[in-house]
């Protein structure tokens, strides 16, 4: 009877207008337990959170409605709230974060309980007040982990072996990392708050000009070659990288600059060039020997030879002639790679280099019994371009053709002249290029199936290098092809014809 | 050009024997009376050039003691020597700017020899020797 009478107490007051609208008002649970855990008030927040209406929870232990199935043994009562260790009217207010669930559900939540005790008429009570910091403790979670990847950021930034520096929109250095120490040999103390000219300012004036318009008015990202100086004296070359970043109303914020030291590349570039030229060299001359002697002993300065003789003489000079062809193809490639062949354009007569082209492939073309047409208008005749790379394209195109036309098939050379610049084609009635292989076809050393069936002789180089001059010289080729018909070989070349390249070398035709 | 009962000189500076010998071969047969003699090293060449002042040189560029260039450049220094026919034949692909020099020494000819029948190179000799 006294029990009852004082549970009604605290009813009564719980039943109060301005504490019950207050404790609905809350966002977080308002949850009162008696010292057994059983729940004796839930408001309106707790039915939120947890799911359950107040006339299910009420009654009910509180460790048993939100904790995870997998805790509520592990959390009895007296260690979640501590009723047990409490003496006399001594309560102390705590607070825990725990793994919550809702009605009818597993998937886990974080609420933070604030816990305080009261007494009435001798019993205990607890008022839970419970909220959902999932969020929050996401958000945590998320802000540590970006601080943590911010770190790895700046560590991987600064232990980076290129040469990284960060400057304002004036090229102020505001940061730099360790490779920038390293590689300039000045201290981050001697370039913080200084331009990179520091160590830079040996190339010439209009190098930067143009630099500085590309990052600062295009506001495009600068890619080259650079010439630097360490603090020692010693220059050395740099590939540079430098970004503008740009705010959303497109105000550049900072510049970010990478480089790297290149000096050991270019000089392995250099060896392999020279050893390039030097291996063609000592490959040439006994070829050299090969064909000058074959050519001599055909010529009968040895004596009078038989058919068969003859024939076989033939033979060792056509090797002797595919060798050198492989040679010099394998050069060009080699300075196509390197970037270092020069493209010298001067006014040539475009059709006169076609019918040389010709000439040079007619015994194969007549053994054939091949139709081939070459078709050019006047106008067309002289444009501006290297003689050398012109022979190169024309060459590879029609002996291509030549090789993978069967006999009696027809060979179209096409020269033209429009306001758009100059359209050359090369047509044939062939073997065409399989679908599933035309992707590859300018790829080097790359030959189609068909091809390899047709010819063995073959290096998979002459496309590669015919597109690598037009690419480097301002032209285009492309092409159209069915296996089995033929194929058609499309260049372009812009009105101004071809852009001229300083190098080392030119390419051999 | 010294020639004697219309013989005519040719030097041949070329390191490489086979290569010496096949165009002192070709150029010293057939008609006319050629007389070819060799030089194994540039050295030796400007020396026997300065000698004999043939009436037409052969010269190689890769060579063991003195190269090509520095031939070419010490022929065209002497007062005999700038105006002798000279033919070029290498096989080294030469930078552009090893042919411009080449170029500023104006040699009659410039072959490679690989890319050249060796009749062609003959024929280019007996052109210059007006034969």
């Amino acid at each position: 009877m006294k029990k009852n009478r004082n549970e009604k107490s605290v009813r009564v007051v719980l039943k109060g207008d301005i504490f019950s609208s207050a404790v609905n008002f809350f966002e977080d649970a308002f949850i009162i337990i008696d010292s057994a855990g059983a729940v004796f008030y839930w408001n309106k927040a707790a039915q939120k959170i947890f799911g359950y209406q107040r006339k299910e929870a009420v009654g009910k232990k509180i460790n048993r409605l939100i904790l995870p199935r997998r805790l509520v043994n592990a959390r009895p009562i007296e260690t979640m709230f501590g009723f047990g260790r409490v003496r006399g009217r001594t309560l102390k207010n705590r607070t825990l974060e725990t793994p919550a669930i809702r009605k009818n559900s597993a998937k886990e939540f974080v609420v933070a309980l604030s816990v305080s005790y009261f007494a009435n008429n001798g019993k205990r009570y607890a008022i839970v007040a419970a909220k959902d910091v999932t969020k929050t403790k996401e958000l945590e979670d998320r802000l540590l982990k970006t601080a943590n990847d911010l770190r790895k950021f700046e560590m991987a930034v600064e232990g980076a072996s290129d040469h990284i520096i960060i400057t304002d929109p004036d090229g102020k250095i505001v940061f730099a990392n360790k490779a920038v120490e390293r590689i300039t040999g000045y201290s981050l103390k001697e370039v913080i708050g200084k331009t990179p000219a520091v160590w830079g300012k040996q190339m010439p004036l209009d190098f930067y000009k143009k630099f500085w318009k590309t990052i600062k008015i295009d506001k495009k990202v600068f890619i080259g070659e650079i010439t630097n100086r360490r603090k020692t004296g010693e220059i050395y070359t740099a590939e540079s990288h430098v970004a503008p970043i740009v705010d959303e109303n497109g105000h550049i914020v900072f510049f970010v600059g990478i480089e790297r030291d290149i000096t050991k590349e270019k000089e392995i570039d250099r060896a392999k060039t020279e050893f390039v030229s030097l291996a063609s060299h000592q490959l040439k001359t006994p070829l050299t020997i090969i064909s000058w002697y074959a050519e001599m002993l055909t010529n009968g300065d040895a004596g009078k030879l038989t058919e068969k003789q003859q024939k076989y003489l033939t033979e060792i000079y056509l090797a002797d002639r595919r060798m050198v062809n492989l040679i010099n193809a394998l050069l060009n490639v080699s300075r196509i790679d390197l970037g270092t062949f020069s493209i010298e354009s001067r006014r040539i007569d475009l059709k006169k280099v076609a019918q040389d082209a010709l000439k040079e492939l007619s015994p194969k073309t007549t053994e054939k019994h091949q139709i081939v047409s070459l078709s050019a208008d006047q106008k067309s005749a002289k444009i501006n371009a290297d003689e050398n790379m012109v022979r190169i394209i024309f060459t590879n195109l029609i002996s291509n053709a030549v090789k993978y036309t069967p006999a009696n098939g027809k060979i179209g050379i096409g020269i033209k002249n429009t306001a758009k610049g100059t359209a050359i084609t090369v047509s044939d009635t062939g073997c065409g290029i399989p679908k599933n292989q035309q992707d590859k076809i300018f790829t080097k050393l790359f030959r189609a199936d068909n091809a390899r069936a047709v010819e063995t002789d073959g290096t998979g180089l002459g496309l590669y290098i015919v597109r690598s001059i037009l690419e480097k010289s301002g032209g285009k080729i492309w092409f159209e092809s069915e296996e089995g018909k033929g194929s058609t070989f499309h260049v372009s070349l812009p009105p101004s014809g071809m852009r001229s390249q300083k190098g080392t070398k030119g390419l051999i035709a | 050009m010294e020639e004697k009962n219309g013989i005519k000189k040719v030097l041949i500076i070329e390191d490489e024997p086979a290569i010496a010998g096949a165009l002192k071969e070709k150029i010293g047969s057939g008609h006319g009376t050629i007389e070819v003699s060799l030089a194994a090293n540039g050295e030796e060449g400007i020396t026997a050039a300065l000698a004999q002042k043939p009436g037409l040189i052969l010269l190689d560029i890769l060579m063991p003691k003195m190269n090509g260039l520095e031939v070419l450049k010490r022929l065209r220094d002497d007062a005999w020597g700038h105006r002798v026919p000279i033919i070029i034949f290498t096989n080294v692909e030469a930078d552009d700017a090893v042919m411009a020099q080449i170029a500023m020494y104006e040699p009659s000819y410039y072959f490679v020899k690989s890319d050249w029948k060796i009749g062609d190179i003959v024929d280019k000799a007996r052109e210059l020797l007006k034969i």
